[in-house]
């Protein structure tokens, strides 16, 4: 009989169709495989879901993970994931958040939530301890997510209520309409969003009081003591700026995605930078469950534009997304457009992403004023703010865009089938391949479509630095120049993605820069394993194998793992004018991926891959 | 001469916690000088940027113009 430490050995299945709840103990064989988060939704998508099903129906199911560490005091422990076949790619999707959603739903002794069939009317699902109910949410529909998680917390006498939510954007089928928690929080990618609203389910409400057990809780103290004093001089940055202190200096180095991807260079990139957001609408800083950096901004205006703090302030991939990407440099609109894509639950990046294809599409002829509805320049701020609206709410030009950037350009015609920023019909976020080279591999071989969380960024390790230290126990030899296509290269991408990926199974932040090392540590103290480097990258290479196999299943090939023509074509202005990436190298390193992975020159994991990562169950199916 | 220098990605841990300050320099004065007047230590800086753009180190800097100081930065 082994002790349950660190994982809660209790998953809960929810059928919408039937109004039945039932519970599931994994064991620990499992967990010590899966760890959780990403591994754990891939297993049960592959082992659960119908080849070809259609991603809004109701056989899809809806998977709400966290992992071992998710829930206990550890710095950084405040994420989970959601996962479900995505509606934007038709591919395996899932999606990370911050927050406290995923800490209370692990208090409250699940490791995992799956959601499966369709309601016929709109309902929430409350959890509290061992008490599961299925409630009706007929009165929530339509309504903005400050009001909903207002009602739900009055309606159970709970004011610290962890709220998991859709808006009217996952009402409304957007293709890539998000999963908010507390308001703040945002599993924003691969359209979670439409999956939720497709059953009905427009929140899960949960409370709980009991935290997993700790195995030496003493060393988990230690670890959390080292974090504690030493994060105000490992991301001081992030406190201070958050993620927008990266805008001017992805600008001033050239990759600042402009005006849908055309440029790299933004002049009123000072305008919405972290500099000019501080001195401005910055009202306070906040964070997630159990981390001291607070990297989280709350923002608000009171000038004509009124931006609620309630919905917190715009990150990075936002401010890029909806701005530099969109040709705006108007900080508060921008902050408006997030504060809106936040209330009506609606992912910025795809967002910010479809609207800079429509205005490429506009300026270029492709896409009339008639259809447009307005001018739809770059730089027009009002016209972006509408289009949000206009998706959410699927009016309009909206209508056609809530499809995704990539259903969008079909229907548009051939000639925009290269303005469409996309990988696998997922839109690009805001880092650019001409400046981070192995980041595009890494977008074409993503399994989510383009991804900037489970990637490489290779401007980290193009010098000698404590991050390129951190991880040369993953076998990473040395630095090497961001703008490099080679073999080397490929051995970094690998070693640097399974690393992220075993990251969204923990699901532990990023931000906290924790070392692998320590992570073996923390792993070893939450779970009193002898827990090795060896698993943790095996833990990790399932959970970007499981997704792989996943695709393939669905019809994916290795011809899905592309790169748009303009990555290839060079920069006219800026400070990377004239670069481009190489064809024949990027094709040569994608290779070198494979190959590195175990998989064949198609993509295709061999099956001594599958049987040394114990997936030969897969070759039986 | 004078330039407007601004830290950012955390390395005004090695400024005494300065993050934007004016430095007088002579004639001559390249970009990187002001990352050695500084105290920073050269492999923990990205880049140095002069007036929003990035620069080559031995860059001349003149009377008024911005400096940024950057640490290697990746995901948003």
């Amino acid at each position: 009989m082994y002790m349950e430490y660190g994982f809660q050995n209790r998953l809960l299945r929810v059928n919408l169709t039937e109004g039945s709840t039932s519970f599931e103990a994994p064991g620990e064989a499992f967990y010590r495989k899966h760890i959780g988060g990403r591994a754990l939704i891939a297993h049960y998508l592959y082992k659960e879901l119908e080849p070809g099903l259609e991603a809004l129906g109701p056989k899809n199911k809806l998977i709400f993970a966290g992992g071992v560490l998710t829930g206990t005091p550890l710095v950084g422990s405040g994420k989970n994931s959601v996962g479900a076949k995505s509606p934007l790619t038709g591919a395996y999707g899932d999606s990370e958040a911050g927050g406290f959603f995923g800490a209370e739903l692990r208090r409250a002794g699940y490791d995992a939530i799956i959601i499966e069939g369709k309601s016929d009317h709109p309902v929430y699902i409350s959890i509290v301890d061992d008490q599961v109910e299925i409630r009706d949410a007929s009165h929530l529909w339509g309504q903005s997510t400050g009001f909903v998680q207002d009602a739900i917390r009055k309606e159970q006498s709970e004011p610290y209520m962890r709220v998991a939510q859709i808006g009217v954007a996952g009402e409304n089928l957007v293709k890539f309409a998000c999963i908010t928690n507390d308001l703040k929080h945002f599993y924003g990618r691969s359209g979670m969003g439409a999956v939720m609203g497709s059953k009905m389910l427009r929140a899960i409400a949960v409370k709980g009081s009991r935290p997993p057990k700790i195995a030496k809780p003493e060393v988990l103290q230690e670890l959390n003591k080292f974090m504690t004093q030493n994060w105000p001089t490992m991301a001081a940055s992030l406190h201070e700026n958050g993620t927008s202190a990266t805008l001017l200096a992805l600008n001033a180095a050239g990759g600042l995605p402009t005006r849908n991807f055309q440029e790299g260079h933004f002049e009123g990139a000072e305008n919405i930078g972290a500099p000019q957001m501080n001195a401005t609408i910055l009202k306070s800083r906040e964070g997630c469950f159990a981390c001291p950096i607070r990297c989280k901004r709350v923002v608000e205006a009171n000038g004509p534009v009124y931006v609620d703090p309630a919905y917190g302030g715009p990150e990075y991939e936002t401010l890029a997304a909806l701005g530099s990407n969109c040709g705006i440099d108007d900080l508060v609109r921008v902050a408006k457009g997030n504060e809106m894509c936040n209330s009506l639950g609606l992912d910025t990046i795809s967002t910010g992403v479809a609207i800079s294809f429509a205005m490429e599409c506009y300026e270029k002829g492709y896409l009339s004023q008639e259809q447009a509805g307005c001018e739809l320049k770059f730089g027009n701020a009002e016209a972006m703010l509408l289009l949000i609206s206009q998706i959410a709410n699927r009016q309009g030009l909206g209508q056609l865009l809530a499809e995704g950037t990539r259903a969008a350009s079909q229907e548009l015609g051939v000639k925009t089938h290269d303005l469409a920023m996309e990988v696998k019909g997922q839109e690009l976020p805001m880092h650019e391949p001409r400046l981070k080279a192995a980041l595009g591999v890494g977008y074409a071989v993503s399994p989510t479509g383009a991804d900037h969380c489970h990637n490489i960024h290779d401007t980290i390790f193009a010098q000698p630095s404590s991050s390129l230290e951190a991880v040369r126990p993953l076998g990473v030899t040395g630095p090497l120049p961001a703008d490099e296509l080679s073999t080397d290269k490929a051995r970094m991408l690998v070693a640097i993605s399974t690393w992220r990926h075993f990251t969204n199974c923990t699901v532990t932040c990023y931000f906290v820069p924790w070392t692998p090392e320590q992570m073996q540590a923390i792993i070893q103290a939450v779970t009193g394993w002898n827990f090795s480097m060896l698993e943790l990258m095996d833990v990790g290479k399932r959970a970007v194998t499981l997704p792989r196999l996943f695709n393939l299943r669905e019809g994916l090939t290795g011809k899905d793992d592309y790169l748009k023509p303009r990555f290839f074509e060079p920069f006219k202005s800026g400070p990377l004018a004239g670069k481009a990436l190489n064809r024949e190298q990027f094709g040569a390193t994608l290779q070198d991926y494979y190959g590195i992975m175990g998989w064949d020159d198609q993509g295709r994991p061999l099956s001594g891959t599958l049987k040394a990562l114990g997936l030969e169950w897969v070759l039986k199916e | 001469m004078t330039v407007n220098v601004r830290i950012f990605g955390g390395l005004h841990r090695f400024t005494e916690g300065c993050t934007e300050c004016k430095k007088a320099i002579s004639q001559d004065t390249c970009a990187w000088d002001i990352v050695h007047i500084l105290g920073i230590p050269e492999h923990e800086v990205w880049f140095v940027a002069v007036n929003g753009v990035r620069v080559a180190k031995e860059e001349i800097l003149f009377d008024g113009d911005r400096v940024d100081i950057f640490a290697p930065v990746g995901g948003g």
